[in-house]
């Protein structure tokens, strides 16, 4: 029942706020459901770390331990989403950059609630095809947001973002087909149930299942931001609303690695973890090194941050590349720190963009003179991002290096490669945020909506639990999020010892 | 229908279905008016849906039945009637015509063809598969040449249908490798695509409206 309850509660939302007259009511109902769906999402999170996984309705949902893990983030990066996009729309809506206009603003919170209700259901089906249905359906509904401003260049994005990500998914649906086949070859009734696969796969053959992960790893890959399959992933954050952009980066992404985990999971138990590890390994190391370069010379502050999500997601595929209960579980505890931290910063640079009218990092420099609050959390943001204790990013970097470290030599010496780059990545970002706080040489501060003709309760709402959660994962790893970070690695490497020192 | 005539029936259905798929790529490759591409795309739909009906009628089951429905439902009707709606709504005559930027298209679209052949030798003595590796290559052909499609023309148009072309590919490898498969996935698959061609169609109205061009050569702005 509540499975299907949070799957509905977001669609019903959604159509609610787009059917109302008035904007204001439609923001009331986009806060009531978005913290509805943020308490079910909890309630699903604890019933599933006391009694173990829970059996939805039709058959073809369940919420297992890694599904609980992925809602609890989803609701949580979704709940401050819709929270800051009450001010954001406000703001955009009084620099007439909503086509539209207040039509508009409520057809977005209609894109918004669908965007969250695929992701949703896309973590709870228990079937690797409906996986497949339910990640395509996340690009459709989140498409529109895209190009939601509709100027060229968001269009331009939105285009990219469809055409790309459904060519590259096509291949993962053939990894599908392969699985299917797979089955087929056992004798045994075909299936595509995730539990029933894990069940079986003493029977499958090895070298189909391998094939698949490859064609499933690219097609995924690609909607993870897996360079050089990454392309459209700058365009799209870049463009989008604020708040899409930080569902997009903190909850899309991790989407698409969820699906890649249960292909991972198959794959591991069929093949071995070797061929699995090496390929998200390599996928990994080759994202970190795309993104840093671009990190470094990057000239506007939302492809700043998303170039820095391709970074991140590379590290959490390298984590769960080096294999093993404590590679994966602190690729899974950074997932949900990126998720938390990246979603703060996008939200705060959604902020700083709107008060000074331009996202260009040149004509950003000084912004602290003149919209100091927003842009001193932007600040304290990225030194997060980059790692600095005490942030969540710190604790889980250590983990996934101290799992690099651990293993033999081909791993600890990927794990030096990767920590040179880093670092690169972190002298780039940390020279860009010292730019936004240093007074400008001419005394020309950006100009732009001086005047803040809404509140700012909303965006102040959202962003204070993400920094609070940021914070009390840098300074240590709470008791239920652990026990569930065990049970996932148990879930993922049924063979393996499942032990997190 | 059972027995070995009716699986011999069944076997060169789906076998003339591929080698008409195959062709229709080719056409919608290098088709040089929108409206006859977009109606080649609807010829592949109606082949698809013959190899998916020959299928059902072999299996007899409600499931194959219903994926013989829903294929010919998405592909052959809805797919190109979106597209042709949005062609109507263009008033740009140039978006007409299809320019070919690549001169090579026909040896590089037999390569592929030959390609997929070569690399689907490991299923020669895989007998349960329906209409043969014949059927299996020309589903990773069509796969190929869509997704060259894609690549060699530069209109959103072509993009588009190169992408359903890459589908058709992958639904008949399906139906050769597994009859189909489970009908809650065919279905979900069948909704995402044409949901997404109508969503690509409403993109590409909105660039010819204000970019007044629909050439995805002048989407350069994004870089870096």
């Amino acid at each position: 029942m509540l499975i299907a309850a949070l799957i509905l509660v977001p669609v019903v939302t959604g159509l609610l706020a787009r059917l109302v007259r008035s904007l204001r009511l439609a923001e009331t109902i986009n806060a009531i459901g978005s913290l509805t769906t943020l308490v079910l999402a909890a309630s699903i999170f604890f019933q599933v770390l006391r009694h173990g996984a829970i059996d939805g309705p039709f058959g073809s949902l369940r919420v297992d331990a890694l599904s609980g893990l992925l809602i609890i983030t989803i609701a949580g990066v979704g709940t401050a989403a819709a929270l800051a996009s009450i001010r954001s729309m406000r703001l955009d809506l009084a620099a007439r950059r909503v086509p539209d206009g207040r039509r508009g603003a409520r057809w977005y919170y209609l894109g918004l609630h669908a965007f969250l209700a695929s992701m949703f259901a896309t973590v709870s089906v228990d079937n690797v095809g409906l996986l497949w249905v339910g990640i395509e359906a996340t690009t459709l509904a989140s498409a529109l947001l895209v190009g939601f401003y509709r100027t060229r260049t968001a269009l331009e994005a939105a285009w990219k973002y469809l055409i790309l990500c459904t060519v590259g998914i096509t291949f993962a649906l053939f990894g599908v087909l392969l699985v299917y086949y797979a089955t087929l070859q056992t004798g045994g009734t075909a299936t595509l149930n995730w539990t029933a696969l894990m069940d079986r796969t003493g029977l499958l053959d090895p070298g189909m299942m391998r094939l698949a992960f490859a064609f499933t790893v690219v097609g995924f890959g690609t909607k993870a931001g897996f360079a050089p399959l990454h392309t459209w992933l700058a365009d799209a954050h870049s463009q989008a609303p604020a708040p899409i952009s930080a569902a997009l980066s903190g909850v899309l992404l991790s989407c698409a690695v969820y699906g890649i985990l249960r292909f991972y999971a198959i794959t591991a138990a069929v093949t071995g973890p070797t061929f699995p590890n090496r390929l998200l390994l390599g996928f990994g190391i080759l994202s970190i090194a795309f993104a840093v370069p671009f990190l470094v010379v990057q000239r506007d502050l939302k492809r700043l941050l998303a170039y820095s999500s391709v970074e991140h997601i590379g590290l959490i595929a390298f984590a769960i590349g080096l294999g093993g209960p404590l590679g994966i579980a602190a690729g899974l505890l950074h997932l949900v720190n990126h998720a938390a931290t990246k979603a703060f910063l996008f939200l705060t640079a959604g902020e700083v963009v709107q008060q000074a009218g331009t996202q260009r990092l040149g004509a950003l420099r000084g912004v602290v003179q003149h919209a100091p609050r927003a842009s001193w959390w932007l600040v304290a943001g990225i030194l997060a991002i980059t790692g600095m204790p005490p942030s969540g990013i710190f604790i889980s970097k250590i983990a996934i290096f101290r799992a690099g470290f651990s293993g033999e030599r081909l791993t600890s010496i990927i794990s030096i490669v990767g920590l040179l780059l880093l670092g690169i990545a972190f002298a780039g970002l940390l020279a860009h945020a010292l730019r936004l706080v240093e007074r400008p040489r001419d005394a020309a501060v950006p100009k732009g909506a001086a005047s803040e003709p809404t509140s700012v309760l909303p965006i102040v709402v959202a962003l204070v639990p993400l920094a609070a959660v940021t914070l009390l994962f840098g300074l240590y790893v709470p008791g239920p999020l652990n026990d569930l970070l065990r049970e996932v690695t148990t879930l993922l490497t049924p063979t393996q010892e499942a032990l997190i020192p | 229908m059972n027995g070995v005539w009716a699986d011999t029936l069944v076997h060169e259905v789906v076998q003339f279905a591929a080698t008409g798929l195959l062709g229709l790529a080719l056409g919608v490759l290098l088709a040089r008016r929108l409206n006859v591409a977009i109606g080649m795309l609807a010829g592949q739909g109606l082949l698809l849906a013959l190899a998916a009906g020959a299928v059902a009628l072999d299996s007899g089951t409600l499931h194959s039945w219903i994926g013989f429905g829903v294929t010919l439902l998405v592909k052959a009707l809805l797919i190109p009637l979106v597209l042709f709606h949005v062609v109507r709504r263009l008033k740009m005559e140039q978006a007409l015509r299809l320019g070919l930027s690549l001169k090579l298209a026909v040896p590089v679209a037999i390569g592929l063809m030959l390609t997929s052949w070569q690399v689907t030798a490991p299923f020669t003595d895989i007998t349960h598969l329906i209409g043969g590796r014949d059927t299996l290559s020309a589903g990773l052909a069509l796969l190929l040449v869509g997704l060259f499609t894609m690549v060699a023309r530069t209109t959103a148009f072509s993009q588009v249908m190169g992408l359903v072309t890459m589908e058709n590919g992958l639904y008949l490898a399906t139906i050769a490798a597994t009859g189909g498969l489970p009908l809650t996935v065919e279905v979900g698959v069948a909704l995402d695509i044409v949901t997404g061609v109508a969503l690509m169609a409403l993109v590409i109205h909105e660039l010819s409206d204000r970019l007044n061009t629909i050439d995805t050569e002048h989407l350069r702005q994004l870089r870096g």
